[in-house]
């Protein structure tokens, strides 16, 4: 395997796409390496090196959760709902319903995104009362219907590489990722700090660990046989 | 630029080091802001901190933009000659520029740069967080009696032993017997 086919790694490549994945492996490496780092310097005592490293894994793992589980949901969901709204003609966010749906469409090759697109365009055409009206249809009434669906195919209800393009993905994607950034920004540089130090304290205290107290010395009459 | 444009143009370009480049600079602000704002500290070791938290930033911020750039144009050496396979080489690097600027380059850059500068600042004895002031003492510490004095002046309460009452106490004390 040649270094060009381990750095175009199309993997990897998948699985780091998106602001809010790339924060959360960030914060995650974070969460090891800094107290890993702090654990390893042969300058500080035993006991401030546990209480340094076990406050900044707190730290981070504290963040990463309040990141991946409240304010990227909170911050994706609602801007896309607002530009659902605001955006009222637009296929692709008529499409996808949330977020989620979108990305995991934006992952697809071409001919999936196609695919994707039928089964969409399916499952308007296909509600119940629909598909009754459609199978009581003679065969040159059911031609004619699928014909008026395809002409129906530049409206939004039916879904093709026609109405949701690259420029309308860009679209969608855009609202992703900027709600992301906003999230990440005000998440990981307001709110975690505020909120994350004033849990960590009752944490540490709760398993043992005090920044004003000492590691216990050793008994005297055990001083006395090592001397 | 109409909003639609700008999240198209976002949509189209996003960077994997856009995030890291903006958590840094809005820490380079709210950093130093949330420790001036804590009111149990001392305002020295305040000012200490908030100024050692702003040129960690001041040296993160650049560094989180630098290094993924860097990498990305290093993609060019490689000479991939497929398009989508040169697209994923350069966000690979990217990302692999934004770890190794997190986990290596910052920590490296900060103790070479932060460290002496804060110390040329603040008189190393002025120093309010000396990490050589958190060692435990290793000396062996004698453990003596402690002798109980009673406070309301009634040594009938404590066993004699415990306050041996000599002459010699009251030698230069100012008080005279019999003069």
């Amino acid at each position: 395997m040649s270094i060009q086919n381990i750095i175009s790694n199309p993997t990897f490549y998948n699985m780091t796409q998106g602001t809010a994945t790339q924060m959360g492996i960030k914060t995650g490496l974070n969460s090891v390496a800094r107290p890993g780092f702090i654990l390893m310097d042969g300058d500080i005592d035993p006991h401030t090196k546990k209480f340094s490293a076990s406050k900044e894994f707190l730290y981070q793992a504290i963040s990463l959760a309040m990141y991946l589980g409240i304010i990227i949901p909170v911050f994706q969901k609602g801007a896309y709902s607002l530009a659902q709204k605001h955006f009222k003609d637009s296929a692709v966010l008529k499409a996808f319903n949330n977020p989620e749906q979108f990305k995991a469409f934006k992952k697809l090759t071409d001919s999936e995104k196609i695919q994707r697109l039928a089964e969409l365009s399916k499952k308007v055409i296909s509600n119940p009362e629909e598909f009754r009206a459609f199978k009581k249809l003679t065969p040159e009434q059911r031609t004619e219907e699928i014909a008026k669906l395809k002409a129906k195919s530049q409206s939004s209800d039916v879904f093709t590489r026609k109405n949701i393009t690259e420029e309308d993905e860009a679209l969608a994607n855009g609202i992703v990722e900027t709600s992301s950034l906003l999230g990440t920004v005000i998440g990981l540089a307001i709110v975690a700090p505020l909120t994350a130090t004033k849990l960590i304290h009752p944490i540490l205290k709760g398993i043992g660990l005090d920044k004003d107290k000492k590691a216990p010395e050793q008994p005297v009459q055990q001083l006395n046989q090592q001397a | 630029m109409s909003l639609e444009s700008t999240l198209k143009y976002i949509g189209k370009n996003v960077k994997p080091y856009w995030p890291t480049v903006a958590v840094a600079s809005a820490e380079l602000v709210f950093r130093p802001l949330f420790t001036m704002m804590d009111k149990k500290s001392p305002e020295e070791t305040k000012k200490y901190t908030a100024l050692r938290e702003g040129i960690t930033e001041l040296i993160a911020a650049p560094t989180y933009l630098a290094l993924p750039v860097l990498a990305a144009k290093a993609s060019g050496l490689l000479k991939i000659k497929d398009a989508k396979a040169e697209k994923m080489a350069k966000h690979n690097l990217q990302i692999l520029g934004t770890w190794v600027a997190a986990l290596v380059v910052i920590p490296g850059l900060c103790s070479a740069v932060v460290k002496p500068f804060m110390d040329k600042i603040y008189d190393k004895k002025d120093k309010p967080e000396d990490k050589k002031l958190d060692i435990t003492s290793k000396t062996i510490e004698i453990e003596t009696p402690k002798v109980q004095i009673s406070q309301t002046g009634n040594n009938e309460i404590y066993p004699r032993s415990a306050h041996q009452v000599s002459i010699a106490n009251f030698a230069n004390t100012g008080m005279k017997v019999g003069g």
